[in-house]
Protein backbone atom coordinates (compact mmCIF):
# COMPACT_ATOMS: atom_id res chain seq x y z
CA UNK A 1 0.00 0.00 0.00
CA UNK A 2 2.75 2.13 0.02
CA UNK A 3 2.69 2.57 -3.51
CA UNK A 4 -1.10 3.42 -3.42
CA UNK A 5 0.41 6.41 -0.82
CA UNK A 6 3.12 7.23 -2.98
CA UNK A 7 0.62 7.54 -5.82
CA UNK A 8 -1.78 9.80 -4.35
CA UNK A 9 1.17 11.94 -3.32
CA UNK A 10 2.90 12.45 -6.77
CA UNK A 11 -0.12 12.16 -9.13
CA UNK A 12 -0.50 16.14 -9.37
CA UNK A 13 3.17 16.34 -9.87
CA UNK A 14 2.72 13.94 -13.06
CA UNK A 15 0.15 15.83 -14.47
CA UNK A 16 2.04 18.84 -14.30
CA UNK A 17 4.64 16.91 -15.87
CA UNK A 18 2.43 16.13 -18.63
CA UNK A 19 0.75 19.90 -19.07
CA UNK A 20 4.46 20.64 -19.49
CA UNK A 21 4.69 18.29 -22.20
CA UNK A 22 1.69 18.99 -23.90
CA UNK A 23 3.14 22.74 -23.92
CA UNK A 24 6.61 21.98 -24.82
CA UNK A 25 4.73 20.42 -28.27
CA UNK A 26 2.61 23.22 -28.54
CA UNK A 27 5.54 25.55 -29.07
CA UNK A 28 6.88 23.11 -30.77
CA UNK A 29 4.68 23.12 -33.71
CA UNK A 30 4.01 26.78 -33.44
CA UNK A 31 7.81 26.97 -34.55
CA UNK A 32 7.44 24.31 -37.14
CA UNK A 33 5.09 26.44 -38.66
CA UNK A 34 6.95 29.59 -39.10
CA UNK A 35 10.12 27.52 -40.53
CA UNK A 36 10.35 26.15 -44.27
CA UNK A 37 12.30 24.93 -46.42
CA UNK A 38 14.70 21.06 -45.80
CA UNK A 39 15.93 20.95 -41.88
CA UNK A 40 18.83 21.77 -40.77
CA UNK A 41 20.17 18.98 -38.32
CA UNK A 42 22.52 20.78 -36.46
CA UNK A 43 19.75 23.69 -35.62
CA UNK A 44 17.18 20.57 -35.12
CA UNK A 45 19.52 18.95 -32.29
CA UNK A 46 20.63 22.29 -31.13
CA UNK A 47 16.44 22.35 -30.39
CA UNK A 48 17.07 18.96 -28.55
CA UNK A 49 19.59 19.48 -26.62
CA UNK A 50 17.93 22.65 -25.02
CA UNK A 51 15.27 20.77 -24.43
CA UNK A 52 15.92 17.62 -23.04
CA UNK A 53 18.37 18.27 -20.29
CA UNK A 54 15.83 21.13 -19.03
CA UNK A 55 12.89 18.39 -19.31
CA UNK A 56 15.12 15.59 -17.65
CA UNK A 57 15.97 18.62 -14.66
CA UNK A 58 12.52 19.97 -13.89
CA UNK A 59 11.04 16.21 -13.80
CA UNK A 60 13.77 15.36 -11.60
CA UNK A 61 13.39 18.45 -9.58
CA UNK A 62 9.21 17.79 -9.20
CA UNK A 63 9.35 14.34 -8.97
CA UNK A 64 12.68 13.87 -6.62
CA UNK A 65 11.47 13.28 -3.12
CA UNK A 66 12.24 12.61 0.75
CA UNK A 67 10.88 9.21 1.13
CA UNK A 68 9.43 9.93 4.65
CA UNK A 69 8.62 13.40 4.82
CA UNK A 70 4.80 13.71 3.46
CA UNK A 71 4.68 16.03 0.68
CA UNK A 72 1.75 18.44 -0.37
CA UNK A 73 0.33 17.53 -3.41
CA UNK A 74 2.30 20.34 -4.97
CA UNK A 75 3.29 23.45 -3.39
CA UNK A 76 7.11 23.66 -2.08
CA UNK A 77 6.56 22.43 1.76
CA UNK A 78 8.57 24.27 5.17
CA UNK A 79 9.41 22.10 7.69
CA UNK A 80 7.81 18.07 8.52
CA UNK A 81 4.23 18.06 7.68
CA UNK A 82 2.59 16.03 11.23
CA UNK A 83 2.00 13.27 9.11
CA UNK A 84 5.20 11.95 8.74
CA UNK A 85 4.92 10.37 12.12
CA UNK A 86 1.94 8.43 11.47
CA UNK A 87 3.92 7.02 8.65
CA UNK A 88 7.02 6.01 10.78
CA UNK A 89 4.08 4.84 13.24
CA UNK A 90 3.53 2.15 10.74
CA UNK A 91 4.98 -1.39 11.12
CA UNK A 92 7.56 -0.55 8.01
CA UNK A 93 11.35 0.06 8.23
CA UNK A 94 12.27 3.68 6.94
CA UNK A 95 14.47 1.61 4.24
CA UNK A 96 11.23 0.21 2.84
CA UNK A 97 9.70 3.41 3.03
CA UNK A 98 12.49 5.32 1.13
CA UNK A 99 12.78 2.71 -1.48
CA UNK A 100 9.18 2.58 -2.06
CA UNK A 101 8.76 6.08 -2.55
CA UNK A 102 12.33 6.68 -4.58
CA UNK A 103 11.01 3.52 -6.70
CA UNK A 104 7.53 5.21 -7.15
CA UNK A 105 9.11 8.52 -8.19
CA UNK A 106 11.56 6.87 -10.90
CA UNK A 107 9.08 4.85 -12.54
CA UNK A 108 6.99 8.15 -12.77
CA UNK A 109 10.50 9.97 -13.58
CA UNK A 110 10.77 6.87 -16.55
CA UNK A 111 6.95 7.46 -17.92
CA UNK A 112 6.84 11.54 -18.48
CA UNK A 113 10.69 11.43 -19.97
CA UNK A 114 9.77 8.53 -22.41
CA UNK A 115 6.82 10.16 -23.02
CA UNK A 116 8.54 13.22 -24.18
CA UNK A 117 10.72 11.76 -26.24
CA UNK A 118 7.58 9.95 -28.07
CA UNK A 119 6.11 13.13 -28.12
CA UNK A 120 8.47 14.62 -29.85
CA UNK A 121 9.47 12.19 -32.10
CA UNK A 122 6.28 11.73 -33.51
CA UNK A 123 5.60 15.33 -33.55
CA UNK A 124 8.97 16.56 -35.04
CA UNK A 125 8.98 15.64 -38.90
CA UNK A 126 12.47 17.57 -38.76
CA UNK A 127 13.82 15.26 -36.40
CA UNK A 128 12.82 12.01 -37.77
CA UNK A 129 14.47 13.67 -40.95
CA UNK A 130 17.87 14.24 -39.36
CA UNK A 131 17.63 10.76 -37.39
CA UNK A 132 16.72 7.01 -36.99
CA UNK A 133 14.05 5.97 -34.66
CA UNK A 134 17.13 3.49 -33.65
CA UNK A 135 19.64 6.14 -32.68
CA UNK A 136 16.45 8.48 -31.10
CA UNK A 137 15.72 4.94 -29.16
CA UNK A 138 19.40 5.17 -28.03
CA UNK A 139 18.86 8.36 -26.87
CA UNK A 140 15.98 7.87 -24.89
CA UNK A 141 17.64 5.47 -23.18
CA UNK A 142 20.81 7.51 -22.43
CA UNK A 143 18.03 10.31 -20.96
CA UNK A 144 16.34 8.40 -19.12
CA UNK A 145 19.91 6.52 -17.45
CA UNK A 146 21.71 10.02 -17.41
CA UNK A 147 18.50 11.80 -15.84
CA UNK A 148 18.54 9.18 -13.52
CA UNK A 149 21.65 11.22 -11.42
CA UNK A 150 19.72 13.91 -11.09
CA UNK A 151 16.51 12.43 -9.97
CA UNK A 152 18.83 10.97 -7.03
CA UNK A 153 20.35 14.22 -6.13
CA UNK A 154 16.51 15.64 -5.78
CA UNK A 155 15.97 12.77 -3.03
CA UNK A 156 19.28 13.03 -1.37
CA UNK A 157 18.94 16.48 -0.96
CA UNK A 158 15.26 15.72 0.39
CA UNK A 159 16.19 13.67 2.84
CA UNK A 160 17.05 16.58 4.66
CA UNK A 161 15.98 19.71 3.13
CA UNK A 162 12.73 21.50 2.81
CA UNK A 163 10.95 20.80 -0.52
CA UNK A 164 12.12 24.17 -1.84
CA UNK A 165 15.47 24.25 -1.06
CA UNK A 166 15.59 20.36 -2.84
CA UNK A 167 14.49 21.96 -5.56
CA UNK A 168 16.96 24.78 -5.95
CA UNK A 169 19.78 22.61 -4.54
CA UNK A 170 19.40 20.23 -7.50
CA UNK A 171 19.09 22.98 -10.21
CA UNK A 172 22.62 24.59 -8.90
CA UNK A 173 24.27 21.23 -9.04
CA UNK A 174 22.37 20.55 -12.57
CA UNK A 175 23.55 24.26 -13.46
CA UNK A 176 27.09 23.42 -12.01
CA UNK A 177 27.24 20.16 -14.37
CA UNK A 178 25.89 22.13 -17.59
CA UNK A 179 28.49 24.94 -16.87
CA UNK A 180 31.46 21.99 -16.07
CA UNK A 181 30.05 20.42 -19.39
CA UNK A 182 30.15 23.55 -21.79
CA UNK A 183 33.39 24.85 -20.52
CA UNK A 184 35.35 20.97 -21.11
CA UNK A 185 36.04 20.67 -17.60
CA UNK A 186 34.74 17.04 -17.02
CA UNK A 187 36.16 14.02 -18.22
CA UNK A 188 34.47 12.55 -21.19
CA UNK A 189 33.43 9.50 -19.29
CA UNK A 190 32.03 11.39 -16.34
CA UNK A 191 30.11 14.02 -18.36
CA UNK A 192 26.87 13.11 -18.12
CA UNK A 193 25.05 16.09 -20.00
CA UNK A 194 27.58 16.16 -22.96
CA UNK A 195 26.29 11.81 -23.02
CA UNK A 196 22.44 13.56 -23.65
CA UNK A 197 24.06 16.56 -25.97
CA UNK A 198 26.88 17.13 -27.90
CA UNK A 199 28.11 13.58 -27.23
CA UNK A 200 24.34 11.68 -27.62
CA UNK A 201 23.78 9.05 -29.68
CA UNK A 202 21.95 11.16 -32.18
CA UNK A 203 25.49 12.71 -33.15
CA UNK A 204 27.70 9.67 -33.22
CA UNK A 205 25.18 6.95 -33.47
CA UNK A 206 27.46 5.66 -30.21
CA UNK A 207 25.53 4.92 -26.84
CA UNK A 208 27.63 6.45 -24.04
CA UNK A 209 28.50 3.52 -22.05
CA UNK A 210 30.76 5.88 -19.92
CA UNK A 211 28.58 8.64 -18.59
CA UNK A 212 25.54 6.52 -18.42
CA UNK A 213 27.44 3.71 -16.36
CA UNK A 214 28.75 6.45 -14.11
CA UNK A 215 25.09 7.95 -13.65
CA UNK A 216 24.28 4.72 -12.38
CA UNK A 217 27.32 4.66 -9.74
CA UNK A 218 26.96 7.67 -8.68
CA UNK A 219 22.92 7.08 -8.44
CA UNK A 220 23.66 4.27 -6.59
CA UNK A 221 25.80 6.21 -4.33
CA UNK A 222 23.41 8.99 -4.11
CA UNK A 223 20.90 6.54 -3.12
CA UNK A 224 22.84 4.60 -0.26
CA UNK A 225 23.46 8.32 1.11
CA UNK A 226 19.44 8.51 1.44
CA UNK A 227 19.19 5.44 2.92
CA UNK A 228 21.70 5.94 5.73
CA UNK A 229 20.23 9.71 6.49
CA UNK A 230 17.21 8.48 6.48
CA UNK A 231 17.86 5.51 9.00
CA UNK A 232 19.62 7.81 10.95
CA UNK A 233 17.42 11.16 11.14
CA UNK A 234 15.30 11.81 14.05
CA UNK A 235 11.87 13.40 13.19
CA UNK B 1 8.87 -8.04 32.34
CA UNK B 2 5.91 -9.79 31.72
CA UNK B 3 3.36 -8.14 33.45
CA UNK B 4 4.48 -4.55 32.39
CA UNK B 5 3.15 -4.14 28.88
CA UNK B 6 6.13 -0.96 28.61
CA UNK B 7 9.15 -0.83 30.53
CA UNK B 8 12.07 1.62 30.29
CA UNK B 9 14.91 1.78 32.38
CA UNK B 10 17.19 5.07 32.65
CA UNK B 11 16.03 6.29 29.33
CA UNK B 12 18.11 9.55 28.35
CA UNK B 13 17.55 11.61 25.48
CA UNK B 14 18.97 15.00 24.27
CA UNK B 15 18.44 17.44 21.37
CA UNK B 16 21.21 19.60 20.63
CA UNK B 17 22.93 19.42 24.46
CA UNK B 18 19.57 19.73 25.83
CA UNK B 19 17.97 17.36 28.47
CA UNK B 20 14.43 16.15 27.12
CA UNK B 21 14.87 12.73 29.12
CA UNK B 22 17.03 12.36 32.10
CA UNK B 23 16.83 8.76 33.52
CA UNK B 24 13.21 8.06 32.85
CA UNK B 25 11.99 4.79 34.38
CA UNK B 26 8.15 3.99 33.45
CA UNK B 27 6.64 0.96 33.76
CA UNK B 28 3.10 0.35 32.64
CA UNK B 29 1.30 -2.63 33.96
CA UNK B 30 -0.52 -4.60 31.23
CA UNK B 31 -4.39 -4.07 31.25
CA UNK B 32 -3.92 -0.80 32.26
CA UNK B 33 -5.23 2.68 31.74
CA UNK B 34 -2.17 4.56 32.41
CA UNK B 35 -2.57 8.28 32.65
CA UNK B 36 0.90 9.72 31.51
CA UNK B 37 0.90 13.93 32.74
CA UNK B 38 3.78 16.25 32.68
CA UNK B 39 3.73 20.14 31.63
CA UNK B 40 4.56 21.37 28.26
CA UNK B 41 7.97 20.15 27.54
CA UNK B 42 8.35 17.56 30.40
CA UNK B 43 9.38 15.07 27.88
CA UNK B 44 6.11 13.57 27.25
CA UNK B 45 5.90 13.39 23.24
CA UNK B 46 9.78 12.33 23.46
CA UNK B 47 9.13 9.35 25.63
CA UNK B 48 6.10 8.26 23.48
CA UNK B 49 7.81 8.92 20.25
CA UNK B 50 10.80 6.53 21.87
CA UNK B 51 8.40 4.17 22.48
CA UNK B 52 7.09 3.74 19.25
CA UNK B 53 10.68 3.36 17.51
CA UNK B 54 10.63 6.53 15.99
CA UNK B 55 13.20 8.20 18.11
CA UNK B 56 16.40 6.34 19.32
CA UNK B 57 17.34 6.84 23.17
CA UNK B 58 20.76 8.10 24.18
CA UNK B 59 21.34 6.04 27.06
CA UNK B 60 19.34 3.54 28.95
CA UNK B 61 16.53 0.97 27.56
CA UNK B 62 12.28 0.81 26.53
CA UNK B 63 10.85 -2.26 26.49
CA UNK B 64 7.53 -2.76 24.38
CA UNK B 65 5.59 -6.20 25.02
CA UNK B 66 8.79 -7.27 26.31
CA UNK B 67 10.84 -6.50 23.15
CA UNK B 68 13.49 -3.49 22.70
CA UNK B 69 12.83 -1.15 20.84
CA UNK B 70 15.98 -0.31 19.75
CA UNK B 71 16.45 -3.37 17.43
CA UNK B 72 15.02 -2.40 14.02
CA UNK B 73 13.10 -5.50 13.57
CA UNK B 74 11.84 -5.56 16.63
CA UNK B 75 10.53 -1.97 16.90
CA UNK B 76 8.89 -3.06 13.20
CA UNK B 77 6.93 -5.96 14.98
CA UNK B 78 6.13 -4.00 18.06
CA UNK B 79 4.54 -0.69 16.01
CA UNK B 80 2.48 -3.51 14.76
CA UNK B 81 0.77 -4.50 17.84
CA UNK B 82 0.26 -0.47 18.66
CA UNK B 83 -2.44 1.95 18.19
CA UNK B 84 -1.07 5.36 17.74
CA UNK B 85 -2.46 8.74 17.91
CA UNK B 86 -0.18 11.79 17.47
CA UNK B 87 -0.07 14.93 19.10
CA UNK B 88 -1.12 17.18 16.17
CA UNK B 89 -3.77 14.70 14.79
CA UNK B 90 -2.12 15.54 11.17
CA UNK B 91 -2.88 12.71 8.72
CA UNK B 92 -2.00 13.04 5.01
CA UNK B 93 -3.62 16.21 3.23
CA UNK B 94 -4.67 14.30 0.00
CA UNK B 95 -6.19 11.70 1.48
CA UNK B 96 -9.77 11.25 1.95
CA UNK B 97 -11.08 9.08 4.72
CA UNK B 98 -12.01 6.20 2.83
CA UNK B 99 -8.29 6.05 1.55
CA UNK B 100 -6.33 6.72 4.55
CA UNK B 101 -8.33 3.38 6.13
CA UNK B 102 -7.71 1.65 2.66
CA UNK B 103 -3.85 2.37 3.00
CA UNK B 104 -3.71 1.72 6.65
CA UNK B 105 -5.63 -1.78 6.94
CA UNK B 106 -3.27 -4.43 4.86
CA UNK B 107 -0.54 -3.33 7.96
CA UNK B 108 -2.45 -4.43 10.44
CA UNK B 109 -3.31 -8.50 9.81
CA UNK B 110 -5.97 -8.10 13.08
CA UNK B 111 -7.47 -5.28 11.53
CA UNK B 112 -10.72 -4.78 12.82
CA UNK B 113 -13.69 -4.08 10.36
CA UNK B 114 -16.43 -4.96 12.50
CA UNK B 115 -14.76 -1.46 14.78
CA UNK B 116 -14.00 0.06 11.70
CA UNK B 117 -17.49 0.54 10.42
CA UNK B 118 -18.69 1.48 13.90
CA UNK B 119 -16.60 4.20 14.61
CA UNK B 120 -17.61 5.47 10.73
CA UNK B 121 -20.76 5.61 12.08
CA UNK B 122 -20.50 5.98 15.65
CA UNK B 123 -18.44 9.22 14.67
CA UNK B 124 -19.93 10.16 11.93
CA UNK B 125 -16.80 10.41 9.69
CA UNK B 126 -18.11 10.86 6.11
CA UNK B 127 -15.52 8.72 3.55
CA UNK B 128 -15.71 10.61 0.62
CA UNK B 129 -14.68 13.81 2.71
CA UNK B 130 -10.94 15.05 1.95
CA UNK B 131 -8.84 15.44 5.47
CA UNK B 132 -7.92 19.08 5.19
CA UNK B 133 -11.45 19.75 4.86
CA UNK B 134 -12.08 17.74 8.33
CA UNK B 135 -12.09 19.77 11.87
CA UNK B 136 -8.93 19.03 14.01
CA UNK B 137 -11.90 17.13 16.26
CA UNK B 138 -12.89 15.12 13.65
CA UNK B 139 -9.27 14.58 12.63
CA UNK B 140 -8.86 13.28 16.03
CA UNK B 141 -12.17 10.94 15.78
CA UNK B 142 -10.56 9.25 12.40
CA UNK B 143 -6.97 9.09 14.20
CA UNK B 144 -8.96 7.44 17.18
CA UNK B 145 -10.61 5.02 14.31
CA UNK B 146 -7.41 4.14 12.90
CA UNK B 147 -5.83 3.30 16.27
CA UNK B 148 -8.63 1.49 17.78
CA UNK B 149 -9.33 -0.36 13.87
CA UNK B 150 -5.98 -1.78 14.07
CA UNK B 151 -6.84 -4.42 16.72
CA UNK B 152 -3.37 -3.28 18.62
CA UNK B 153 -2.77 -4.56 22.42
CA UNK B 154 -1.69 -1.45 23.28
CA UNK B 155 -3.00 1.93 22.34
CA UNK B 156 -0.69 4.78 22.64
CA UNK B 157 -2.59 7.68 22.92
CA UNK B 158 -1.02 12.13 22.74
CA UNK B 159 -3.48 14.20 24.27
CA UNK B 160 -6.44 12.69 22.78
CA UNK B 161 -8.86 15.15 23.01
CA UNK B 162 -6.83 17.86 22.58
CA UNK B 163 -8.69 20.70 20.57
CA UNK B 164 -11.85 18.45 21.22
CA UNK B 165 -15.24 20.47 22.34
CA UNK B 166 -16.98 18.94 25.00
CA UNK B 167 -19.14 16.84 23.78
CA UNK B 168 -16.04 15.27 21.52
CA UNK B 169 -14.19 14.64 24.28
CA UNK B 170 -16.86 12.79 26.15
CA UNK B 171 -17.18 10.53 23.21
CA UNK B 172 -13.32 9.87 23.22
CA UNK B 173 -13.07 9.16 26.86
CA UNK B 174 -16.13 7.03 27.17
CA UNK B 175 -15.12 5.00 23.85
CA UNK B 176 -11.74 4.88 25.06
CA UNK B 177 -12.58 3.21 28.51
CA UNK B 178 -15.16 0.90 26.62
CA UNK B 179 -12.05 -0.31 24.73
CA UNK B 180 -10.24 -0.92 27.75
CA UNK B 181 -13.06 -3.05 29.50
CA UNK B 182 -14.02 -4.99 26.81
CA UNK B 183 -11.01 -6.11 25.12
CA UNK B 184 -8.43 -5.49 27.72
CA UNK B 185 -6.42 -3.73 25.61
CA UNK B 186 -3.36 -1.32 27.55
CA UNK B 187 -3.71 2.41 27.26
CA UNK B 188 -1.33 4.78 27.59
CA UNK B 189 -2.31 8.29 27.18
CA UNK B 190 -0.75 11.60 27.52
CA UNK B 191 -2.88 14.42 28.60
CA UNK B 192 -2.94 18.23 30.18
CA UNK B 193 -6.44 17.72 31.18
CA UNK B 194 -6.29 16.45 34.78
CA UNK B 195 -9.82 15.94 35.20
CA UNK B 196 -10.04 13.59 32.27
CA UNK B 197 -7.28 11.28 33.59
CA UNK B 198 -8.63 11.62 36.90
CA UNK B 199 -11.83 9.99 35.10
CA UNK B 200 -10.99 7.21 33.25
CA UNK B 201 -7.02 6.06 34.32
CA UNK B 202 -6.55 3.89 36.71
CA UNK B 203 -2.28 4.17 36.83
CA UNK B 204 -0.79 7.70 36.32
CA UNK B 205 2.82 8.36 36.25
CA UNK B 206 3.86 12.36 36.27
CA UNK B 207 6.79 13.04 34.87
CA UNK B 208 8.75 16.40 34.82
CA UNK B 209 12.01 17.78 33.09
CA UNK B 210 12.55 14.05 31.69
CA UNK B 211 12.10 12.28 35.07
CA UNK B 212 9.39 10.55 36.31
CA UNK B 213 8.45 12.18 40.24
CA UNK B 214 5.49 10.27 40.60
CA UNK B 215 3.97 6.69 39.72
CA UNK B 216 1.53 4.38 40.63
CA UNK B 217 -2.04 3.21 40.96
CA UNK B 218 -4.21 6.03 41.08
CA UNK B 219 -6.23 4.48 43.92
CA UNK B 220 -3.46 3.99 46.06
CA UNK B 221 -2.09 7.59 45.55
CA UNK B 222 -4.96 8.83 46.39
CA UNK B 223 -4.97 6.85 49.85
CA UNK B 224 -1.70 7.83 50.24
CA UNK B 225 -1.84 11.15 49.78
CA UNK B 226 -3.74 13.75 52.03
CA UNK B 227 -4.02 17.14 52.70
CA UNK B 228 -4.25 17.82 56.52
CA UNK B 229 -5.69 20.99 58.07
CA UNK B 230 -3.99 22.95 61.16
CA UNK B 231 -5.89 25.46 63.51
CA UNK B 232 -3.90 26.85 66.10
CA UNK B 233 -5.34 29.37 68.45
CA UNK B 234 -2.07 31.61 67.63
CA UNK B 235 0.14 31.61 64.69
CA UNK B 236 2.74 29.76 66.95
CA UNK B 237 3.48 26.32 68.01
CA UNK B 238 3.87 24.70 64.44
CA UNK B 239 6.60 21.56 64.43
CA UNK B 240 9.85 23.58 63.35
CA UNK B 241 9.95 20.00 61.63
CA UNK B 242 7.15 18.10 60.13
CA UNK B 243 7.34 14.45 60.01
CA UNK B 244 8.40 12.79 56.84
CA UNK B 245 5.97 13.13 53.64
CA UNK B 246 4.98 16.05 54.63
CA UNK B 247 5.48 17.95 51.11
CA UNK B 248 4.33 21.45 51.37
CA UNK B 249 3.08 23.31 54.57
CA UNK B 250 1.44 26.32 53.82
CA UNK B 251 0.28 28.97 56.66
CA UNK B 252 -2.49 31.64 56.50
CA UNK B 253 -3.26 33.46 59.62
CA UNK B 254 -4.74 30.38 62.13
CA UNK B 255 -4.52 28.18 59.21
CA UNK B 256 -2.08 25.43 58.17
CA UNK B 257 -2.05 23.00 55.56
CA UNK B 258 0.11 20.38 54.85
CA UNK B 259 0.00 18.20 52.00
CA UNK B 260 1.37 14.58 52.59
CA UNK B 261 2.75 11.90 50.20
CA UNK B 262 2.90 9.42 52.64
CA UNK B 263 3.15 8.89 56.34
CA UNK B 264 -0.04 10.93 56.49
CA UNK B 265 -1.29 9.32 60.15
CA UNK B 266 2.59 10.47 61.53
CA UNK B 267 1.81 14.16 60.29
CA UNK B 268 -1.81 14.22 62.24
CA UNK B 269 -0.29 12.94 65.02
CA UNK B 270 2.19 15.63 64.99
CA UNK B 271 -0.35 18.07 63.96
CA UNK B 272 -2.51 16.87 67.30
CA UNK B 273 0.34 17.09 70.02
CA UNK B 274 -0.05 20.82 69.09
CA UNK B 275 -1.30 22.84 72.16
CA UNK B 276 -5.10 23.90 71.34
CA UNK B 277 -5.41 22.85 67.67
CA UNK B 278 -7.86 21.40 65.79
CA UNK B 279 -6.55 19.10 62.82
CA UNK B 280 -8.74 17.76 60.34
CA UNK B 281 -7.53 15.50 57.53
CA UNK B 282 -9.04 15.50 54.08
CA UNK B 283 -8.66 12.88 50.69
CA UNK B 284 -7.10 15.02 47.68
CA UNK B 285 -7.77 15.18 43.93
CA UNK B 286 -5.17 14.11 41.24
CA UNK B 287 -4.79 17.85 40.42
CA UNK B 288 -3.97 18.26 44.27
CA UNK B 289 -1.04 15.61 43.56
CA UNK B 290 -0.01 17.00 40.44
CA UNK B 291 0.50 20.38 41.11
CA UNK B 292 2.24 18.78 44.59
CA UNK B 293 4.64 16.97 42.75
CA UNK B 294 5.50 19.21 40.07
CA UNK B 295 6.46 22.08 42.69
CA UNK B 296 8.10 20.18 45.18
CA UNK B 297 10.39 18.32 42.33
Amino acid sequence: MLWYKGWLETRIRVAFLFGFICLIVGMQNWARHGASGVPNKAAVLSSIYTLVPMQILITAAILGAAGIATQPSFAASKGLHGSTLYTLSLPVKRTRLVLTRAAIGWVEMALALTVFVCVIWYRSSALRMVSTSAAWGHFALAVLICGSTFYFTAVLLGSFLDDQWRTWGTMMLAGFMVWASVHHWLPAAVDIIAAVTRSSPLVGNAMPWGPMAFSVALSAVLFAATLVISERREY
Amino acid sequence: MNDCMIETNQLCKSFGGRAALQGLDLRVPAGSIFGFLGRNGAGKTTTIKTLMGILRCDSGSVHVFGRPVRDADEACEIRRRIGFVTEDKELYPYMTVEQIIRFTRPFFPNWRHDLEQRYLQMFDLPPNQKIPQMSKGMRSKLMLLLAISRGAELLILDEPTDGLDPAATEDVLREVAAIAASTGTTIFFSSHQLSEVDRIADHIGIIDRGRMIATGCLDDMKARYRRIEVVTPECSGLPAKWPEGADSVRTEGRVTTVLASHNADEIVLAARSIPGASVESFPVTLKDIFLEEVRYN
